[in-house]
């Protein structure tokens, strides 16, 4: 039987690239090309999406925690006293950083400029690096904002605590290290330096710029200690001092894609976790749409190939109805016979998906290996296209496209083999 | 015992929903190393009658029988090796398939079997030579004359070394000189390797060049 399956492969392949149709029909090259161009395309644009997508996941990640543990009130936040730090470390074992934050929207005015901004309360002694401005510091040190300082260039001989900026804030601010500036919060407190009704403003002095080149926190984040970080959160009182109160706990894990085993270590009443991917749910569903919408499209290019492929060989069947009665009256059975055309037909689109392939790998080599498209600085974030090669995805589409052309085939097989023998033998 | 034996057979077809009938009642016995000619008009139902010999249709009734096999008890892949073993096949015209050498031809029934290539290269290559055209194996048919082209097709026919020979006009297409070069060379290979013939011809000369005849009217045989 293997001897038998052997000879209808040899058969197929020679009839078709024999001398006589070595031209191979028009149709059939439109078919094999068809095939070709879709694979390619597949190919290019999955590892260019890929290459986005990685590239987005990996900024995603950087310069934040993998997991907040925050209040059900994000706002409100919760005591340390109650929910002591031992215990979120004990549930977190095995993760790289586990440490409290305060964050709270707050307005940062220098002279008669103002910004916006996103201030961070961390621990100042602490060692990890969880988030953007530990790891990107271009001037100045972290450690600064515990201490007190007196303000460069200034009659004020006051000292205030330290507070470190993204660098697109420090610009837009037109501040640098040493400079006094002063944030407002819509509060009040007892240790003022102005109060008014509605609002609560403190002094600080720049004593550090980070800049992690991801606009969004370079152009809006601001960092305290905790104890300053508390006066400005939202109805604050004396009594979040006492009792400790943060926003949440940071956590990184090594494998940012196990965090979700980690959150559901984290049960407990009045709190609730945010995972870099409940942050990013938006992102990485219309990431995923985008790849799997632009997949559909793009495989109804191979569709329409193969449907070439399949009125190719329907063509053929009709108008070799003497020669397949031939093959017929010499014993060949119907089974063979529907072999015969349907490995015709993998034939095909084999040569077309081979095709494809070389384009398409070839492309995206190019691509990463020469860098020649470079993308415009204003709309995206990355200077050059991304590349990233997925053998997975790319099996999947030799499989796919390889599915299509025998489903294609198999409909003008199935009619070659059932052809009445003796009524074909009229058309020798 | 018939090689070819056939037992009330009658064949009907189908044409808006009326029967109509090409062979009605034929009951004919063919003994090994017979050559035989099948004479008749055009539309007597001979070419009907070599093809339900030839297993290429089924009787509407009746019973054929190919080396004492029944063949209305085996399915089509049983039918289809059966034929490729026991029946040749020569027809009138275009019997070769275009993209294949003439050694490629002959060797296709051998190929359809699941046979070893080099053993039945060996074989094509001496029939190829018995019929006087081993020069021209690597030759595609529409490089060959119309007699060339007959030639091969009997080397085809005798590749599986079968019992019967089938030939439906094989001369009808080729001048007279030709035809005679290939009736010929039917008649030494099947007394060579005592084939059973059965030749279809509307060629009373030829008809009559062959041992025994047998006529066809009105789809019923008349022997002669």
């Amino acid at each position: 039987m293997f001897s038998e399956f052997k000879n209808i492969v040899w058969l197929a392949v020679r009839s078709l690239t024999s001398r006589k149709t070595a031209s191979l029909s028009f149709m059939t090259w439109v078919s094999i090309c068809g095939v070709g161009i879709g694979v390619a395309s597949l190919i290019v644009v999955l590892s260019v999406m890929g290459g986005f997508s990685s590239d987005l996941q990996s900024k995603l990640l950087k310069g934040k925690p993998h997991m907040e543990i925050v209040a059900k009130n994000v706002q409100a936040g919760f005591s340390l006293v109650d929910s002591p730090m031992s215990s979120f470390q004990k549930k977190l074992k095995g993760a790289e950083s586990v440490e409290a934050f305060i964050r709270t929207d707050v307005v940062l005015k220098i002279e008669n400029k103002l910004a916006t901004a996103e201030l961070f309360g961390v621990d100042p002694k602490r060692k990890s690096h969880l988030w953007a401005f530990d790891q990107f510091m271009v001037d100045g040190e972290i450690s600064s904002i515990g201490k007190k300082h007196i303000a460069v260039l200034s009659s004020d001989s006051n000292r205030y605590p330290g507070i470190v900026l993204g660098s697109a804030l420090a610009a837009k601010l037109g501040v640098g290290y040493g400079d006094k500036l002063t944030i407002v919060t819509p509060q009040s407190a007892v240790d003022v330096v102005f109060s008014s009704s509605s609002t609560f403003q403190r002094h600080y002095i720049v004593t550090g710029v980070f800049s992690s080149n991801l606009f969004k926190y370079d152009q809006s984040w601001a960092v305290v200690s905790l104890d300053s970080a508390r006066k400005h959160m939202v109805d604050y009182d004396t009594y979040l001092d006492e009792e400790k109160f943060i926003t949440g706990i940071a956590t990184k894990i090594s494998d940012p894609f196990k965090i979700d085993e980690y959150a559901s270590r984290v049960q407990q009443k009045g709190l609730k976790t945010m995972t870099w991917k409940d942050f990013n749910k938006s992102y990485l569903v219309a990431l995923r749409l985008e790849k799997y919408s632009m997949s559909i499209v793009l495989a109804l290019i191979v569709l329409v190939a193969a449907f070439s492929i399949s009125g190719t060989m329907a063509m053929t069947v009709y108008f070799r109805r003497g020669q397949i009665a031939l093959l017929r009256s010499l014993g060949m059975t119907e089974g063979n016979l529907l072999g015969l055309y349907v490995l015709q037909g993998l034939f095909i689109g084999a040569v077309g998906l081979i095709i494809g392939l070389i384009l398409g790998l070839g492309v995206c080599f190019g691509i990463y290996a020469f860098d020649f498209i470079e993308l415009p600085q204003g709309v995206y974030y990355l200077k050059k296209l991304p590349i990233k090669f997925l053998p997975f995805e790319y099996m999947v589409i030799c499989a796919g496209a390889l599915l299509m052309t025998l489903l294609a085939a198999l409909f003008p097989a199935f009619f070659a083999s059932r052809q009445n023998t003796s009524s074909g033998l009229r058309f020798l | 015992m018939a090689v070819i034996k056939l037992e009330n057979v009658s064949k009907n077809y189908q044409l808006e929903n009326q029967p109509v009938p090409v062979l009605d009642n034929v009951t004919m016995d063919i003994h090994q190393g017979e050559i035989m000619a099948l004479v008749g008009r055009s539309g007597s139902g001979k070419t009907t009658l070599l093809h339900i010999i030839g297993t290429l249709e089924r009787p509407t009734t009746g019973k054929v029988y190919l080396d004492g096999v029944n063949i209305s008890d085996l399915n089509d892949n049983q039918i289809s090796k059966l034929r490729n073993q026991k029946v040749g096949f020569v027809f009138q015209t275009n019997n070769l398939l275009p993209e294949f050498t003439a050694l490629e031809n002959v060797m296709m029934p051998g190929m359809i079997a699941g046979a070893p290539m080099a053993q039945l290269k060996k074989r094509a290559k001496a029939l190829l030579g018995a019929v006087e055209l081993g020069h021209r194996e690597t030759h595609r048919p529409t490089e060959m004359s119309g007699g060339e082209q007959q030639r091969v097709a009997i080397a085809r026919a005798l590749l599986m070394g079968p019992s019967i020979l089938l030939a439906d006009e094989p001369t009808g297409n080729l001048d007279h000189k030709t035809s005679s070069i290939v009736k010929d060379l039917l008649l030494q290979l099947c007394a060579a390797h005592k084939i059973t013939m059965l030749l279809v011809t509307h060629d009373l000369e030829l008809a009559q060049s062959l041992p025994k005849q047998v006529m066809i009217k009105d789809g019923q045989l008349e022997n002669r």
